[in-house]
């Protein structure tokens, strides 16, 4: 006997509800606890919220609406509101611990519309009871790209930085990651979270105590999104070190330091790397990040001088990724020294960045690894060497630039008998001994694992 | 013994009323058709329809005869979620005029065409489901579909209040 829709089963109630706009889907979350949950999991995959116990990522085109709903202009106008619905449903979601959320640059979006959706976000955060893992990306200040940042957004986003900051703070929040977020660095309340990953440095107060567990230092594109707020008779090479001075400092402060990133250092001054020094010094260093670096390689050369004594015996994760200027005699014996990596990551400067420094290549880097005694467990390989590693047990490879791949799949094929491809998070995955066509049929994927 | 097009099969409902229907009447539901298709024999006993009662049984095989002879969906019309987002709501004439019932004998039509496996049937249900609850109020839809609101008034106030900022202004 049917008394009313709430006696349907779930299956036909899935059926039902697809028919409906998002708009009455919210309608049908206000109805009973029941349809609440109903209308909530049929809204995840449009807006490509992932699943709701663990992950939830929203994405927001400026304003607009999420693209994932967005078949037609026609439906474009009449779903505004799409993606800011969704961020509202989240909030009935209570037990979201992560939130990610990336906001797209869209040239012809009005400021206020951007600054209205970033209140938006902190509004949905704000009232997520247990979310302990932040993930935010910012579009670019400029809808230029670089260059020249006004001071009222700067001010603006500067605001919204802070508050996102003391949200955290409040929540007890466990990481937060923003990127694109502001280039004059908020001033921070002293309880950070305990992982902490600006695109700008924190402003360093002395008073802030030490952090607990990691601290990850990721100066985004400081160097580059600077050269607009520059007073003039700065140069940029002594604005980024006036940035990256106090920031070193900072990351010296914590004595419980177990893992530090470095980003998108560019034209830093030898003087900036003496401060590393420092902070390499510090004992619980386990983790050691460089992204995207470009230094003479005098420069490296002194930077492997001063890594090798305090943590060769320690270092147990190193992840080198599209530095230029390495010298490869030098980094060898760096990569040698190091007797307790288990982990290590090595990916080549894209292809435009040749044109500035001869790069370092895995080609020759990967004999010298071979020689390490106790032998790292997982290599990161952008572009996989044939040498065969029998001790070798994953094999990860980013497909973010597959420039010149192809040619090495062949190389890398007899030292892969099955492999398993996966994505990150390991929902996927597809057996295949043809690596290319895996690539073809997933060209999103974000890495492929490959278990030899 | 009559050839399949007019071959004649006897179903059963739960409340015991049976039916004689023709096989491609039948065959609607791609749940008779397969069990038409693994028995082989002539069998007279008819086919027992645990699930549906007389009343609505009618009501399917007046759905079915109408559309007899049409081609069924293909099995493997497995739409991703994008696609069935853009879904219409529409209904032909017929259908329309067909799924004007009582809002019982509409949800147990539905429920019958999800077991007997008639997705045609069900698309229809659906939609007109659909369509009654689009550009409603949640008060006025709890009282078309008796929907029992067991949110407490602090939930709901906090439900109503997180939908009005989202509104772009």
């Amino acid at each position: 006997m049917i008394a009313g829709m709430d006696d349907l089963p779930k299956e036909l109630l899935d059926e039902i509800l697809p028919y409906l706009t998002v708009d009455e889907l919210f309608v049908i979350a206000q109805l009973s606890r029941r349809l609440n949950i109903l209308a909530l999991q049929l809204f995840f995959p449009y807006h490509s919220i992932q699943s709701p116990s663990t992950l939830f990522k929203a994405r927001i085109q400026c304003g607009v609406a999420s693209h994932l709903i967005l078949p037609t202009p026609e439906e474009l106008a009449s779903r505004r509101n799409g993606a800011l619905s969704g961020l509202a449903i989240a909030i009935g979601i209570k037990q979201i611990d992560e939130f990610r959320c990336r906001f797209f640059l869209c040239a012809t979006c009005p400021l206020a519309s951007k600054f209205r959706n970033y209140r938006r976000l902190i509004h949905v955060l704000k009232r997520l009871e247990k979310v302990r893992n932040i993930s935010i990306v910012f579009d670019y200040p400029n809808r230029f790209g670089v260059g020249f940042v006004p001071v009222s957004v700067e001010k603006q986003r500067r605001e919204i930085v802070t508050e996102l900051l003391n949200l955290c703070v409040e929540k007890g929040c466990e990481k937060l990651s923003i990127q694109n977020g502001c280039f004059y660095p908020p001033s921070l309340n002293p309880a950070v979270p305990p992982s902490l990953n600006l695109a700008v440095p924190p402003s360093l107060n002395p008073a802030v105590p030490p952090l607990k567990a990691t601290f990850s230092l990721n100066m985004g594109s400081l160097f580059g999104s600077f050269r607009g707020l520059l007073p003039s008779g700065h140069s940029p090479k002594s604005q980024g070190r006036a940035f990256a001075l106090p920031l070193f400092e900072s990351a010296r402060l914590q004595t419980q330091l177990t893992q530090l990133e470095v980003s998108s250092l560019m034209m830093l001054t030898p003087p900036c790397w003496r401060w590393t020094h420092s902070i390499l010094e510090t004992p619980s260093l386990t983790s050691l990040s460089l992204f995207q670096i470009q230094l003479p390689s005098e420069v490296w050369q002194t930077i492997f001088g001063w890594l090798i004594i305090p943590i060769q015996s320690k270092l147990l994760d190193l992840s080198v990724v599209k530095c230029t200027g390495l010298p490869t005699q030098e980094f060898i014996s760096f990569l040698l020294d190091l007797k307790a990596l288990t982990y290590i990551k090595l990916v080549t400067p894209l292809p435009p960045l040749h044109r500035f420094r001869l790069p370092w290549t895995t080609k020759t880097i990967l004999p010298a690894l071979m020689g390490i005694t106790a032998p790292p467990e997982w290599i990161v390989l952008l572009c996989p060497s044939s040498i065969p590693r029998p001790t070798l047990r994953y094999v990860n490879i980013a497909p973010g630039s597959l420039f010149g791949f192809s040619s090495r799949i062949e190389e890398l094929n007899p030292i892969l008998k099955n492999p398993v491809f996966r994505d990150r998070t390991g929902a996927s995955s597809v057996k295949s001994n043809d690596f290319e066509s895996c690539l073809i049929k997933n060209p999103v994927l974000p890495i492929i694992e490959l278990h030899i | 013994m009559a050839a399949p097009a007019t071959q004649q099969i006897k179903i059963r409902c739960n409340d015991e009323k049976e039916f004689t229907v023709d096989r491609d009447v039948l065959e609607r539901s791609v749940l008779i058709k397969n069990m038409l298709e693994d028995v082989t024999e002539q069998q007279d006993a008819p086919i027992p329809l645990p699930n549906v009662s007389g009343p609505v049984m009618a009501k399917v095989l007046e759905y079915c005869t109408h559309h007899r002879g049409e081609p069924l969906p293909s099995a493997d019309t497995e739409q991703s979620q994008d696609e069935t987002r853009k879904r219409t709501t529409d209904i032909s004439e017929w259908d329309q005029k067909f799924i004007t019932v009582d809002q019982e004998m509409l949800f147990e039509i539905i429920l019958a065409a999800n077991y007997l496996d008639i997705k045609s049937l069900l698309d229809v249900g659906c939609k007109t489901v659909a369509n009654m609850i689009k550009g409603k109020t949640p008060e006025e839809i709890r009282k078309l579909f008796n929907i029992v609101n067991d949110f407490t008034p602090e939930e709901e106030a906090q439900i109503k209040k997180e939908n009005e900022w989202a509104e772009d202004r």
